[in-house]
C-alpha cells in the first residue's frame, strides 16, 4: 500500500508521542468508538461508517459505545462530547466546516464543525416527505407563485441524518482517518467503487491535524442523492458540503413559473403578445411582488443571511418597450445584452429589501445574456455575491477561451471575491440532456488552472453533475443517482480533492488511482485516461457529427483496444470488474458513427450559368435558366407533410469559379401584413422571435455555418468549425438580400466557400444541409424544414446531403 | 378528407423509406400504409409512433391516425377515446369531426362544430376544418352554410388540388339549388385555371357540360368537351367519353352517344368499369 504524500495531509503535525495507537491487533479489536450519550444522527452515521470500514479492512468489529470501557485499551472519540472536552479537543477554533484528527496516548479524536442547515434553516421542510408544498406556499403568499427551489429536499437522507449540503466535519474527520489507512472511495458503485486495504493490525500514527476547506461552498448537485445512502456517503467521503447557506436559484422565475396563470404584469410583450419566457424586469408590479416573495421565503426558511435575486431560466428575449427604451444592449453581444437590464432590477430590489433590513445580503446570477459584468453599477456592492457560470470541462477552449479573463473582469469589480464570487459549473457531459458520446471526459489540466484561479478569490463551487432518469432507474435498477458513474466519477473526485488542498499534486493522485483502482492493469488504464484527455481537449467542437467534432472513428477503436488489453491483464478480479463497467458504459460508441450518418436524403444544387446578383429576386435567369432546375419544398417539422396553406421553396446554385454557394428561399405567405419582424440588430437573439429562415450547413471538413434572416433582411450568423482556434470570433455571410412581394418574401444568400474551408460538395464529400422556416404570421407558430427532424431545427443527423452538378 | 390526401406524395416517398429513421420518416411510412388501405399494418405503425413520439405534438399527430384507423375498423368508442387523448385542443376537435364524418354522423358533426370559429384556428388546420363541416352541412341540407364554409376553405389553402375540390363541391351546391345559377358554371370554370389534377379537371368539364345541357344550351354543352380533348390518357379519356355520351344522350344526340361508347370499347386499356358501362349501353342501344 502506498503511503499518502505528506502534502495531502495539510497541516499535519506529529506530536512528541513515540507510540502509535492500535485500533485492531492481529484481527482482534482493541479499541472502541465512543460517541456522546445523545449524539446527532449525523454523528452516529460517522461512527457507524468508521465501524463498517474498519471491519472491512481488518475483519474486526470495533464496538460503538457512549461510555468508555475500563477493559478496552484504546478509544476512538467520534464527534464532540464531554470526553473530547476533557481531552482538550474541540471544534471551537475551526472556522468553516473543517475537522480535526488528534491522536494521543491511547486515544484518537475525530471531530469537526457539524453545521446541519437541514435541522436549523430547513428543519420544518427538510426532506421529500415533509417538503414545502405548492398548496401551502400559495396559501401563505396568496399568490400563484412556485415554491422557492434552492433547497433540494431529495438530497436529504434520513438514515444519514443530514443533507448533502450540510457541513459534516466529524464525518470528514472519519474519512480522513480511513484515507490514512489506505481506503479510497473513488466511485459510488457498491462492491467495486471503493479500494479497501486489508490489514490485520490497524494502528494510527500520533498526530494533531486540523483541516479547513479551501472554500466554504463545495456543492455537487443533481437533486436526487438522498435516495441512496451509500452515494451520499461517497460525496461525504470527498468532504462535500457547505458551512453556510448561500441560496442561488431562479428566484424571479418562481413568480413567472406558471406563465398564463401568473400575473400578466410579470411578462414582457414581444411584438404585441405576452412572452412567458421573458420577464418584464422594469415592471413595478414584478419588483414589488418579488420583494414580497423574498419576505415569505425568509419566513419559511429562517436564518439565511442572503436573498437570491436569480433571473428566470431560458430567458432570451426582452420586452419590446424596454428594448425600445434602450435596455437591449446588443452592442455588448450575446453574453452581455441583458446584463444592465438585470442589474437595474437587482439594484432596485436590493435597495427595497435593505430599506427593511440593512444587514441583508444578496446572490445574483451571471450566465447567458447576463454573463458579462454590468456597467451599472461599475462596482459590485459588497453585500452581493455573483454566481457566474463557467464550464470546466471546456475550460479555456477556443473560441470562447475567455473563461479566466471573464472571471477576472468580475473580480475587478468586487472588493472580495472570497465573499462575492461563486462559480457555477456543469459536469454534465453524461447527463441525458447532452449529446456527448460516452467517452471519459477528462480535463485535469483545465481543472488545475480553474481551481488555481479560484483559491482566495472565490466562495467556492456549485457543480451540477449528471443524473439518472426515472426511466433508467426503472430499467437498470440504478444504485446511485450519478449517471454513468464509471465515466463520471474521476473528475468529481479530483475536483473535490482540490477543494480541500490547493497543494494537491494531481499527477501523484492519478498515479495512485491507476495503481489502486486498476491493479495489474495500471499501465493500460494510465494510457487510457491520458488518451481520453488528449481526445477530449482537442480544439474541436464537443458535438460530434458525421464529419466533425472532437471524436474520430479511430479514437473509438483505440479506446476499446486499450480497454481490451487492460481487461486481459486484470481478468475477472475486482480490477477487471471496474474495467468492465467503464467498457459497458462506453458500449454505445460502437454504433456512434453509423448512427451519425445523415438521414435527410439527397438534394442537388447546380452550377450557375449566369452571373450572380444578390438582390432577393428569384425570378431572374440565374434561378430560372432551365426547367429541370426545380426547387424543393419545405415540409412540416413534425410529420414531414407538405403544408396545404403555404409553400416554402429552396434552391441551390454554385458559382462557376467555385467561390460560393448561393441559396435561394421563397417563402409564400398568405398573411404578409402579419409577418413578425421586430429584430433590427444584427446578431441579436431577438431574431428568433420573428418570422425567419435558417440556413444550416456542414461542409465536408465539419464546419457549420448558421445563417438566420428575417423578412427585413436582419441577419444572425455564426459558425462552429472543425478547428476552433482558427475560427474568427464570428462568421459573416458574404452577401444576403431579402425581397418582399405581395404574396411572399424571398431570401438570396451568397455563402463564400473560403472562410468555411469548403470545397464543392460532391457525392463522395457532400455537405450537410437543412433549411428551416419559422412562421409566426399565422394564428399559431409553424415550423418547416427541408429535411424534417421531428423535434428541432438544429438536428445534425436530420440534415440532407447536398451535392452540386453541372 | 385532407389527411387521407397525401397518397401520391406518400407513394412517391415510400421507396426511400426503407431506412426510415426519425419521426417524420416513420410517420410518412405509416401514412403510406394507411392510404394504401393496409389498415392493420398502419395501425401497428401508428401505435408504435405513439410510443416513440419525441414530442407531444408528434404524439398528437400519431393519435389522430390511430383514431381514424379505429373508426375504419368500426371501433367507434376506441376512436373517441383516442381523440380525447390528443393534447392540442384544435387537433383533438378536428380529429373528432373527421371520425364523425367517417362514421357518416353528419348531424352530430354539425352539432358540435356549428359555433366554432375556424378562422382563429391554427392555419394548417383551417382548410380541413372548414371542408369537414361544409360537407356535413351539405349532407344535412344546409346549403347556404355549406357554401359559406367552402368559400372560407378556399381562402385557407394554397393548394390547387384542394381549391379544385372545393370548386367542384361549390358548383354542385349552386346547381343543386338552381340549375341556372351562373355561379355554378363559374365555380367549375375556376378549375380550368388550377393545377388540381386530371381527375378533377375531367369532372369539372363533364359537370359544366351537363349543366349547360340542362339549361338547354346543347351546342355549348358539346363544345365543352373540346376543352378536354388534349386529355388522351386513361382512365381520364374514358371518363370524358362517358360524360360526353351522357350529355349527348341528355340532348337526344344518340349517334354522338353511341360513338363515344364505341370509342371506349375500341380504345387501348380502357378501365374495366368504363368498358363494362359502355358495352352495357351499346347493348341497350343507348337509350336515355
Amino acid at each position: 500500500m502506498k503511503r499518502l504524500p505528506a502534502c495531502t495531509l495539510g497541516w499535519l503535525v506529529f506530536t512528541q508521542l513515540s507510540h502509535a495507537v492500535e485500533l485492531v491487533h492481529n484481527g482482534a479489536p482493541i479499541s472502541e468508538i465512543v460517541i456522546a450519550k445523545t449524539p446527532h444522527q449525523g454523528t452516529k452515521t460517522a461512527a457507524e461508517e468508521l465501524q463498517r470500514r474498519i471491519e472491512q479492512i481488518s475483519g474486526a468489529q470495533v464496538p460503538i459505545v457512549n461510555v468508555v470501557s475500563a477493559n478496552v485499551p484504546n478509544q476512538i472519540y467520534v464527534g464532540e462530547s464531554e470526553m473530547t472536552q476533557h481531552l482538550g479537543v474541540s471544534s471551537d477554533d475551526i472556522q468553516s466546516d473543517g475537522y480535526k484528527v488528534v491522536v494521543g496516548e491511547h486515544h484518537v479524536v475525530l471531530l469537526g464543525k457539524d453545521i446541519y442547515h437541514s435541522d436549523t434553516t430547513f428543519g420544518k421542510y427538510k426532506d421529500r416527505q415533509s417538503r414545502l408544498t405548492q398548496q401551502d406556499w400559495e396559501k401563505l403568499t396568496g399568490h400563484k407563485w412556485r415554491t422557492p427551489s434552492f433547497y433540494p429536499e431529495n438530497d436529504y437522507n434520513r438514515d444519514c441524518g443530514f443533507h448533502i449540503q450540510d457541513g459534516t466535519g466529524t464525518l470528514y474527520a472519519v474519512y480522513d482517518l480511513l484515507e490514512q489507512l489506505g481506503l479510497r472511495w473513488y466511485m459510488p458503485v457498491p462492491e467495486i467503487g471503493v479500494v479497501i486495504p486489508h490489514l490485520k493490525t490497524i494502528s494510527v500514527k500520533p498526530q494533531s491535524l486540523k483541516k479547513e476547506p479551501e472554500f466554504p461552498q463545495r456543492i455537487f448537485h443533481n437533486g436526487t442523492r438522498g435516495a441512496f445512502k451509500d452515494e451520499m456517503l461517497w460525496y461525504k467521503s470527498m468532504k462535500v458540503g457547505t458551512s453556510f447557506v448561500l441560496p442561488l436559484y431562479h428566484a424571479v422565475g418562481r413568480l413567472t413559473y406558471f406563465g398564463k396563470e401568473a400575473d400578466p404584469a410579470y411578462f414582457g410583450q414581444i411584438a404585441g403578445k405576452p412572452n412567458y419566457q421573458s420577464p418584464k424586469l422594469t415592471s413595478e408590479k414584478l419588483r414589488a411582488d418579488f420583494v414580497d416573495s423574498l419576505r415569505y421565503t425568509r419566513q419559511v426558511y429562517p436564518g439565511i443571511a442572503y436573498d437570491s435575486l436569480g433571473q428566470p431560466d431560458g430567458w432570451s428575449l426582452i420586452d419590446s418597450a424596454d428594448a425600445a427604451a434602450g435596455w437591449n444592449k446588443t452592442e455588448r453581444g450575446t453574453y452581455g445584452c441583458f446584463t444592465d437590464y438585470l442589474w437595474d432590477f437587482n439594484m432596485d430590489v436590493r435597495k427595497r429589501v435593505m430599506a427593511e433590513d440593512p444587514t441583508r445580503k444578496f446572490t445574483v446570477m451571471a450566465y447567458s445574456g447576463t454573463t458579462l459584468p454590468p456597467t451599472n453599477p461599475q462596482k459590485i456592492p459588497d453585500n452581493v455575491t455573483v454566481g457566474i457560470l463557467q464550464h470546466n470541462s471546456m475550460w479555456m477552449s477556443a473560441p470562447s477561451n475567455r473563461d479566466l479573463a471573464l472571471r477576472n473582469e468580475w473580480l475587478e469589480r468586487m472588493s472580495d471575491g472570497k465573499q462575492q464570487l461563486l462559480i457555477l459549473d456543469h459536469y454534465l457531459e453524461h447527463a441525458p440532456i447532452r449529446a456527448t458520446p460516452p467517452v471519459p471526459v477528462i480535463f485535469t489540466k483545465f481543472l488545475i488552472e480553474n481551481l488555481k484561479g479560484a483559491y482566495d478569490r472565490s466562495v467556492g463551487y456549485d457543480v451540477e453533475v449528471p443524473w439518472v432518469t426515472s426511466t433508467e432507474y426503472a430499467n437498470t435498477k440504478a444504485t446511485s443517482s450519478l449517471r454513468k458513474p464509471g465515466l463520471s466519477h474521476l473528475m468529481i473526485y479530483l475536483h473535490a480533492k482540490l477543494e480541500w488542498n490547493r497543494h494537491l499534486d494531481i499527477q501523484t493522485e492519478l498515479n495512485e488511482y491507476y495503481s489502486l483502482f486498476f491493479g495489474p492493469a495500471e499501465k493500460e488504464m494510465r494510457e487510457f485516461y491520458e488518451f481520453a484527455e488528449s481526445v477530449w481537449c482537442r480544439s474541436e467542437p464537443h458535438e460530434v457529427s458525421a464529419n466533425g467534432g472532437f471524436l474520430k472513428p479511430a479514437d473509438v477503436e483505440k479506446y476499446f483496444e486499450i480497454l481490451g488489453r487492460a481487461k486481459t491483464k486484470a481478468g475477472d478480479s475486482i480490477f477487471g470488474k471496474r474495467i468492465d463497467l467503464i467498457t459497458s458504459e462506453m458500449e454505445p460508441l460502437h454504433g456512434l458513427f453509423d448512427n451519425l450518418q445523415r438521414t435527410g436524403g439527397a438534394i442537388t444544387g447546380y452550377y450557375a450559368r449566369h452571373k450572380h446578383q444578390i438582390d432577393g429576386d428569384l425570378e431572374k435567369p440565374f434561378w430560372k435558366e432551365t426547367e429541370d432546375r426545380v426547387t424543393t419544398p419545405l415540409r412540416n417539422l413534425t410529420t414531414g407533410n407538405l403544408p396545404n396553406h403555404l409553400t416554402t421553396n429552396v434552391a441551390f446554385r454554385w458559382l462557376q469559379d467555385d467561390s460560393a454557394l448561393v441559396v435561394g428561399i421563397e417563402c409564400f405567405e398568405p398573411k404578409m401584413p402579419k409577418i413578425r419582424a421586430t429584430c433590427r440588430e444584427r446578431d441579436s437573439l431577438a431574431i428568433f422571435a420573428d418570422d425567419n429562415v435558417e440556413i444550416r450547413l456542414e461542409t465536408a471538413q465539419g464546419i457549420r455555418p448558421l445563417i438566420v434572416v428575417n423578412s427585413e433582411g436582419v441577419v444572425l450568423d455564426e459558425c462552429i468549425t472543425g478547428k476552433s482556434e482558427d475560427l474568427p470570433s464570428f462568421y459573416t455571410v458574404k452577401d444576403i438580400a431579402v425581397k418582399k412581394l405581395a404574396d411572399r418574401w424571398t431570401v438570396e444568400a451568397l455563402i463564400e466557400v473560403k472562410p468555411i474551408e469548403g470545397q464543392r460538395p460532391t457525392t463522395t464529400y457532400p455537405w450537410g444541409v437543412n433549411i428551416c422556416r419559422q412562421r409566426l404570421a399565422g394564428n399559431t407558430p409553424e415550423f418547416y424544414m427541408l429535411f424534417p427532424s421531428g423535434t428541432k431545427f438544429n438536428d445534425l443527423k436530420a440534415m440532407g446531403n447536398l451535392t452540386i452538378r453541372h | 378528407m385532407k389527411r387521407t390526401v397525401p397518397l401520391l406524395f406518400s407513394l412517391l416517398l415510400s421507396p426511400c423509406l426503407a431506412w426510415a429513421d426519425n419521426f417524420p420518416q416513420k410517420y410518412q411510412a405509416a401514412l403510406s400504409l394507411y392510404n394504401s388501405g393496409k389498415l392493420s399494418d398502419a395501425k401497428l405503425a401508428f401505435e408504435n409512433l405513439i410510443q416513440s413520439a419525441p414530442t407531444t405534438i408528434a404524439r398528437d399527430e400519431a393519435l389522430v391516425f390511430n383514431a381514424y384507423l379505429e373508426t375504419r375498423l368500426k371501433n367507434d368508442d376506441a376512436a373517441s377515446a383516442l381523440a380525447a387523448q390528443i393534447h392540442d385542443k384544435h387537433l383533438s376537435v378536428l380529429c373528432q369531426l373527421n371520425t364523425l364524418a367517417l362514421q357518416n354522423k353528419y348531424i352530430e358533426l354539425v352539432a358540435i362544430s356549428k359555433d366554432l370559429d375556424f378562422n382563429t384556428w391554427p392555419d394548417p388546420l383551417m382548410y380541413e376544418a372548414f371542408t369537414s363541416r361544409a360537407n356535413a352541412l351539405a349532407r344535412t341540407r344546409h346549403p347556404e352554410s355549406a357554401i359559406a364554409d367552402f368559400q372560407s376553405a378556399l381562402k385557407s389553402t394554397a393548394s390547387d388540388y384542394e381549391k379544385a375540390q372545393v370548386y367542384l363541391r361549390l358548383g354542385s351546391l349552386y346547381s343543386d339549388q338552381d340549375k341556372s345559377d351562373p355561379r355554378a358554371l363559374a365555380a367549375y370554370s375556376e378549375i380550368y385555371n388550377l393545377k388540381g389534377g386530371l381527375t378533377v379537371l375531367c369532372k369539372a368539364g363533364v359537370a359544366r357540360a351537363k349543366l349547360l345541357a340542362s339549361q338547354g344550351k346543347g351546342d355549348a354543352a358539346m363544345r365543352e368537351f373540346e376543352n378536354l380533348k388534349q386529355i388522351t390518357q386513361q382512365p381520364h379519356w374514358s371518363m370524358i367519353q362517358i360524360g360526353r355520351a351522357e350529355v349527348a344522350t341528355q340532348l337526344g344526340l344518340t349517334d354522338e352517344a353511341t360513338a363515344s361508347y364505341k370509342a371506349i370499347t375500341t380504345s387501348v386499356n380502357p378501365p374495366a368499369d368504363a368498358l363494362e358501362m359502355a358495352l352495357s349501353k351499346l347493348q341497350s342501344k343507348v337509350r336515355p
